[in-house]
């Protein structure tokens, strides 16, 4: 049986963080019949990757997202340096034999990368230079993926590996491309999988189910500055209160569900016990410190989880997003979420015979008890 | 004065009939116009704020007169609007601005001494110069709250600065029917909590509305009360 290590979170996030539809208003989701503001999962997971919590713990053991694999390829060869400094970046020398030939580079580009995805092909002579004189990042470019590929570290060390066989002028065969799939350690693979559709054998089952943020309050969206004339046409009785709810300003208290399969984990990791470990931790970290796209306004939108349950076992994974079916109302809308959220978990446990609340770990910043090392040192031991 | 929403009629949404109405800023300019043209030389005495790029398209109209409308594309509701409001009363608000300074500069080249100048733009010359790095996005917040705060005062309220968000810098460029020139402006929409200093004149700036460029959609509070 696999353990999973399930974390239920509620934090609170000022507008500024949404996830916005086309029109730059929040995203929503309908929950028990009533509008809650929603943050999609992608873009949890995204701001959890590309922060720096998660790659400075994380550091040689995160993979590359690019459609331009093919291009830098040709770069590579054509310039005679390495892979890897291309893709990074770097400012680097010659380090190997160049290949004059480009139209022969060209086709070891499109070889090579074509085994990880689609490539947008087209006419090699005529727009090919047009086209990578105008960018490399240009998406017309023939030698890019049609759609983002994932690349783990071993992968890119394996293609670099190839290049210098190739421009040392030995014999390099298809199998030896296939071979590039080599059992990679890309914790970032292995925690949100991949999946390259045209070829399915080097998809990776990902470990982590995570669910969108939703509110746990009723949040009306919809630009309600017209229903409120009626209100502003009346003296309100409020005036001179002073205090915005925090539950008010748009914001909202936020449920997230993540569920960790730590068996899948770390057999996506090779079996690497330790690195699996630091990957966990490092999604809790990430999960509970980072706030979603916090940089399109990186001012106001930085909030750390104020509540997390974290529970571990082989019991089914279940989520407690029912807790909030009903929507949290009334003055102390985090305490009651609080209340709703192990209410819930305890009659689950009563009704189903299960037996998550002996096994788990809370942490609750508002009443002050619990910390983030506790969870963690109790999520790592076995 | 009156507080009107402007919704596409579902028909008109799903044929795509109203594209051909309006195909940029100076055409709803126009479609708005026409909802208050009973004689050629009204002055204009309403402000308006149009969302017409995605799915559900709408328009927020503030007026002295009640739009009068008589086509099929639109379905307009109107509401009296005659907010009652006292001191340190806390609102939500939420506009699109178009924030420019206007600057005295001798120029013995041209007859035009005052010129506007987009206060972002500005903003971020000065730092290319200065060579220091920036986020764009920090940029557009920043100057943004500046811009609204400089004008606060005279406007009756007051901001409470952490709590406003500033974004979607974007410029509009458009021509101005048949005549030929340019028109290009830049806007920022703010959302944001402020509380009341002085109701008559907070009333006042929201009848007149705030800032340059209110023929195109610019300069509209629209506000709310801050529920506690």
């Amino acid at each position: 049986m696999s353990e999973f290590i399930q974390i239920h979170m509620l934090a609170s996030y000022p507008p500024s963080n949404l996830n916005r539809d086309d029109l730059g208003r929040p995203k929503t989701a309908t929950v028990g019949g009533t509008q809650r503001i929603r943050v999609s999962s992608q873009s949890l997971k995204r701001s959890w990757r590309t922060s720096e919590a998660f790659s400075d713990a994380l550091k040689g053991a995160i993979g590359i997202r690019t459609r331009d694999m093919g291009v830098k390829i040709k770069k590579a060869l054509v310039e005679g340096r390495l892979l890897s400094d291309i893709l990074e970046g770097k400012e680097s020398g010659v380090t190997r034999e160049r290949i004059k030939d480009e139209k022969k580079a060209h086709e070891w580009a499109v070889k090579i990368s074509s085994h990880f995805g689609k490539i947008e092909g087209g006419k090699e002579k005529d727009s090919d230079k047009k086209s990578e004189k105008t960018d490399e990042k240009s998406n017309k470019n023939p030698l890019s993926h049609k759609q983002m590929v994932h690349y783990s570290p071993e992968e890119i060390a394996g293609i670099d590996d190839l290049l210098g066989r190739i421009s040392g002028g030995e014999k390099v065969s298809d199998d030896d491309c296939i071979r590039l799939r080599s059992d990679h350690k890309a914790v970032d693979i292995a925690l949100f999988g991949r999946m390259l559709a045209d070829n399915a054998a080097y998809n990776t089952e990902a470990a982590v189910q995570v669910s969108h943020a939703i509110t746990v309050h009723d949040t009306p969206v919809e630009d309600d500055y017209f229903t409120a004339v009626d209100d502003l046409n009346q003296l309100d009785d409020t005036a001179g209160a002073g205090h915005i709810g925090e539950a008010e300003f748009g914001a909202g208290l936020f449920y997230t569900y993540i569920c960790i399969n730590r068996d899948l984990l770390k057999e996506n990791l090779q079996g690497d016990n330790e690195l699996s470990n630091r990957a966990i931790e490092a999604l809790i970290r990430a999960a509970s410190m980072v706030s979603p796209s916090g940089k399109q306004n990186s001012f106001a939108s930085r909030s750390y989880a104020s509540y997390l349950l974290v529970e571990k076992g082989t019991e089914q994974p279940r989520s407690l997003a029912a807790a909030f079916f009903k929507p949290v109302s009334g003055k102390d809308i985090y305490g009651d979420a609080v209340k709703n959220l192990e209410g819930l978990r305890d009659r689950m446990d009563n009704a189903y015979g299960t037996s998550f609340k002996q096994s788990s770990r809370s942490m609750n910043v508002i009443d002050g008890t619990g910390s983030l090392t506790d969870i963690i040192s109790f999520v790592l031991e076995s | 004065m009156f507080f009107s929403k402007m919704t596409l009629d579902r028909e008109a949404a799903i044929s795509g009939r109203f594209r051909d109405l309006v195909t940029g800023p100076y055409q709803v300019h126009e479609v708005i116009w026409d909802l208050f043209a009973d004689h050629p030389d009204r002055k204009r005495d309403f402000l308006y704020r149009a969302e017409l790029t995605g799915r559900d398209p709408v328009v927020y109209l503030l007026s002295a007169r009640k739009p009068v409308y008589e086509g099929n594309v639109w379905n307009i509701l109107s509401k009296p609007f005659h907010p009652v409001l006292q001191k340190d009363d806390l609102l939500n608000f939420r506009i699109r601005v178009n924030p420019v300074v206007t600057k005295t500069e001798p120029d013995p080249d041209r007859k035009r001494i005052r010129h506007r100048h987009d206060v972002i733009m500005d903003a971020k010359r000065r730092l290319n110069e200065a060579n220091s790095s920036f986020s764009m996005s920090d940029l557009v917040q920043q100057e943004s709250v500046r811009w609204l705060r400089q004008r606060s005062e005279k406007g009756g309220f007051s901001l409470y600065e952490d709590r406003v968000i500033a974004g979607g810098y974007r410029k509009m460029q458009f021509s101005q029917g048949r005549k030929k020139n340019t028109i290009s402006i830049s806007v920022v929409d703010c959302d944001g909590v402020l509380r009341v200093t002085d109701p008559d004149l907070f009333l006042q700036m929201i009848c007149n509305g705030l800032g340059p460029a209110k023929g195109f959609g610019c300069g509209l509070m629209m506000v709310k009360r801050a529920a506690l």
